[in-house]
């Protein structure tokens, strides 16, 4: 009888140990086969845990315009970008939710961009950019079933049984996905498109009355903050766009201010904060990397001056942010190097990092956008020169080693100013 | 639910934990409450016809045991009548009001239409079928009649088999019902390698060749020629992986609580001959038309003549039970054609051999023999699967005069929905299937060979294979799941 129970138990081993390793491989092939961007956008996030101070949740509208390794490198912020392309304002809601299980921030900054919507959700595969790489929780679970209809939960609760056919797509970055030094934001839309601005004859005090779904889950993300013992504040990014009826919406932000007692900062009434000729990348009015640099310094001195956010800059708990920053310089460099036309390239020394000598050639075809951005750079300290030739010679420094890290030349190749090449 | 989708892979493990947790008493009921909710997860009203056809040959197998033969044929009779009738209903009525409609019009005789929309009940073709095996086995003496109501239902409804078979006998399980199963490490390990060889056979083979047989099907004015007999050849192993990877799952499913189903497939495509293909081909419905149709006729017990009329009706009752559509009449007609012309030709072909001096038993000539079965067979295929005879017709019209071969190397193929490397994953995955037919029909089990081997290479092997499965299935939310070939029958 013992050697029978002995076996029976031995055999219960076996079976376990097997479940085990299968479980084992198959997370192993599951992780092999998810797609990386949520890992890369997020990794650093779950890494740093209780680690972050402020958290930014918003559309695309924050996932481009908000950069938190510029808020860390002037201010000793430390902050996450949770922005998403076309995040609604119930997705907020489960994004914040779930995310202040891995945080303690002590501000959350919410944009109040789609306020109107009714929709739980617009595109649906956006949000695989936040929960492919969000551990399964009770919280992830609620989420699906608030924002999905049934025949859509499996793919996100159980992701593997929509990437296991990638098996044709598996490419280096599967194997080895490196985590983006930006801490959630997205700088990798260097474009710019002129643009006229919103409509500011529209007072703040008008405003559409909302009472829709994204009203709803504001007071919802009002109360999960009360109870997690968070500040918020609401904001609106600049929108270029903004005709009558989205300023007015955005206007209701100030009722809800006023009601919630949550302070707001409509960003379209700070003129002079981003030129729209220069600082959009699209006809959404998404913003480049100098108009997100500015729009993110704004916020960090508001921030700074407002709330009690330590600078952790002297922190030994922070110091592989230090590293980061660095790697986040070294990033910068790379896209500059990078930049063959010369409106990018002067788009991207708008950094308070670089300093640029600029030599315009006489007979030089500048269109009217390169011609804004180098004045914009004057204004920021760049030294301008004419010379007679055809070219356009830029020689950028770095403002801390006063070393020279890029020496570029511009001719026009017929489609317009190009990098020489080396 | 399908055997492949999520709601099966929950539903499974929780019925075999309870049903091993649970004492011997109440396991067969355990299993009949699975079993309807197995069923009503597809149509939960469509239960009651389940009910109703099992009430109905309960109860007169119980009245046709007490009662003398004339009796018995009479009770029989009505079994037949109710069954036959509830599946002439649900199944047949639309197509024969069509059909009729269609021949009223051919002779310029108006009518009004009717419209007779019902949804079929899946899987009623199988389990009316194994009721009235029942019944009938009961009325010849062959079975006691089952006098525990709930035992008979398990038997009707039992879910592993329940909507695309095998069709099995009550002498084989019904009996079952009554032996105690307990946990067996070996059965239950057989039983669930079974079970990952369907889900290969379907998910991975299967499911993704019907994206170039559907392509092809349904457009073959633009994919004519070697695309249609490439199509066509796809749609042989096509149907062969989606039927016999589902028997698999649901024997392999039996198995593991312990139950042995019949055989449903054993290498058909290796047969020599078209009689030889029904016998290895959904062997549990060529079985039970030969015992209920075939040899209540007469067999060939009553000359040839009478033989060769009794397999024309057998096939074309066979093609008539696959759908309600003249496509599956006509192909259960090809298909007893050939075994007509087969008997008949038999003197002629071995007059033939004898004067080539041909050896019937070298490997050349047996492999000469598959081929043409298999030609054949897959001259069949074509009427299953265009769902018109006209369609059917242009595809073998395009196919007899294919004059595109280059399509067979030109990248061509790789445009009919599957990428090259999809479509070379199916290539391997058919040489993979290939490999084990071959096997088995030497009488080598792979399942057990690796069984027997070291634990770490059973492991090695199992392991690879689950996960094969998983990567390469055409599963999960990139597709829907797609629904067995079969289960619309």
């Amino acid at each position: 009888m013992k050697v029978c129970s002995n076996q029976k138990i031995s055999r219960l081993i076996g079976w376990l140990i097997f479940l085990c390793i299968v479980l084992f491989c198959f997370n192993a092939v599951s992780a092999t086969m998810q797609r990386k961007e949520s890992r890369i956008e997020y990794k650093d996030f779950y890494k740093n845990r209780n680690k972050i101070d402020v958290l930014f949740m918003g559309s695309s509208h924050v996932l481009y315009s908000i950069l938190p390794m510029e808020l860390w490198s002037e201010y000793g912020i430390a902050s996450y970008n949770m922005g998403e392309a076309q995040s609604t304002i119930p997705e907020i809601y489960w994004t914040l939710k779930n995310s202040l299980d891995y945080q303690k921030p002590k501000l959350v900054v919410v944009d109040l961009y789609n306020l109107e919507r009714e929709e739980k959700v617009v595109e649906a595969k956006y949000l695989h950019n936040y929960t492919d790489t969000l551990p399964l929780s009770v919280n992830k679970v609620n989420m699906m079933y608030d924002l999905l209809p049934p025949m859509e939960r499996p793919e996100y609760l159980f992701d593997f049984s929509l990437y296991h056919n990638r098996w044709t797509e598996l490419e280096e970055k599967d194997f080895y996905a490196e985590p983006s030094v930006e801490k959630g934001a997205d700088t990798t839309v260097m474009e710019i498109y002129p643009t006229e601005g919103p409509d500011l004859s529209v007072d703040k005090h008008e405003y559409n009355n909302l009472q829709t779904l994204g009203t709803e889950y504001i007071s919802k993300i009002v109360e999960l903050c009360k109870q997690k013992d968070c500040q918020l504040l609401f904001i609106y990014m600049p929108y270029g766009q903004a005709d009558e009826t989205v300023l007015k919406n955005a206007n209701y932000g100030y009722v809800l201010s006023e009601k919630k007692g949550i302070p707001y900062l409509n960003l379209m009434y700070e003129t002079g904060l981003v030129d729209y000729r220069i600082d959009c990348s699209d006809a959404n009015s998404h913003l480049n990397p100098a108009g997100s640099k500015k729009v993110t310094s704004f916020l960090g001195d508001y921030i700074v001056h407002n709330y009690d956010i330590p600078n952790h800059k002297n922190d030994e708990n922070y110091s592989n942010w230090h590293d980061d920053e660095k790697r986040y310089s070294e990033l910068k460099k790379q896209r500059l190097h990078q930049a063959s036309q010369l409106d990018r390239y002067l788009m991207l020394l708008n950094d308070k990092q670089m300093n640029a000598e600029i030599e315009v050639g006489s007979s030089c075809m500048i269109t009217d956008t390169e011609k804004q951005l180098i004045s914009a750079l004057e204004e920021n300290g760049a030294g301008i020169h004419d010379s007679v030739n055809d070219t356009v010679t830029i020689q950028v420094t770095d403002l801390e080693s006063n070393q020279i890290i890029d020496t570029a030349l511009f001719r026009d190749n017929g489609d317009g100013l190009y990098k020489m090449s080396e | 639910m399908l055997f492949n989708s999520l709601g099966f892979i929950l539903f499974f493990p929780i019925v075999v934990f309870i049903y091993f947790c649970l004492p011997q008493k109440v396991k067969n009921y355990w299993l009949l409450v699975a079993s309807y909710y197995f069923y009503m997860c597809w149509n939960a009203k469509y239960a009651l016809l389940l009910l109703a056809s099992t009430v109905v040959t309960f109860l007169l197998a119980l009245m046709i045991s007490r009662l003398d033969a004339k009796w018995k044929n009479v009770l029989v009779a009505v079994g037949v009548i109710i069954n036959l009738g509830i599946l002439a209903v649900f199944k047949y009525a639309g197509f024969m009001i069509e059909s009729l409609e269609l021949l009223l019009s051919k002779l310029h005789i108006a009518v009004f239409h009717v419209n007779f929309d019902v949804l079929l009940p899946v899987g009623i073709s199988f389990y009316i079928f194994q009721a009235l095996g029942y019944l009938i086995d009961v009325s010849r003496g062959e079975t006691a009649p089952e006098k525990n109501f709930f035992r008979y239902a398990l038997y009707v409804s039992f879910f592993p088999q329940l909507v695309a078979g095998p069709i099995e006998r009550s002498r084989n399980l019904l009996p079952q019902f009554y032996e105690k199963h307990g946990w067996n490490d070996n059965r239950v390990k057989e039983g669930l390698l079974l079970m990952l060889w369907g889900y290969f056979q379907k998910l991975v083979i299967a499911d993704r060749i019907s994206t170039v047989v559907d392509t092809v099907y349904f457009d073959h004015w633009t994919y004519g020629g070697f695309y249609a007999i490439v199509a066509t050849v796809l749609f042989a192993v096509q149907i062969y992986c989606d039927f016999a990877g589902y028997s698999n799952i649901a024997i392999g499913a039996a198995n593991v609580m312990g139950f042995r189903l019949m055989e449903n497939f054993n290498c058909p495509y290796f047969s020599r001959s078209v009689s030889e293909f029904w016998r290895r081909w959904h062997i549990s419905l060529s079985s039970w038309f030969k015992d209920y149709l075939y040899i209540p006729l007469g067999g060939n017990r009553k000359g040839k003549p009478r033989k060769n009329l009794n397999l024309m009706i057998v096939f074309l009752t066979s093609g008539l039970w696959h759908g309600a559509n003249w496509t599956y009449v006509v192909w259960g007609g090809v298909n007893g054609l050939y075994q007509v012309m087969g008997s008949v030709c038999k003197p002629v072909r071995d007059r033939m051999n004898r004067l080539l001096r041909n050896d019937e038993t070298s490997l050349g000539h047996k492999i000469f023999q598959v081929i043409i079965t298999f030609i054949l067979i897959d001259f069949a295929w074509v009427f299953f699967r265009a769902g018109t005879i006209m369609r059917a017709l242009g595809i073998v019209k395009t196919m007899l005069m294919a004059r595109n071969p280059w399509v067979l190397w030109d990248g061509s193929l790789y445009t009919l929905g599957l990428d090259q490397k999809n479509f070379t994953l199916a290539i391997f995955a058919i040489l993979i299937l290939a490999v084990a037919d071959v096997a088995k029909y030497k009488g080598m089990c792979i399942r057990k060979t690796i069984l027997q081997q070291e634990w770490w290479i059973r492991w090695i092997c199992i392991i690879v294979s689950i996960m094969f499965v998983l990567i390469f299935g055409v599963w999960g939310s990139a597709y829907s799941a797609k629904s067995f070939i079969y289960f619309q029958f």
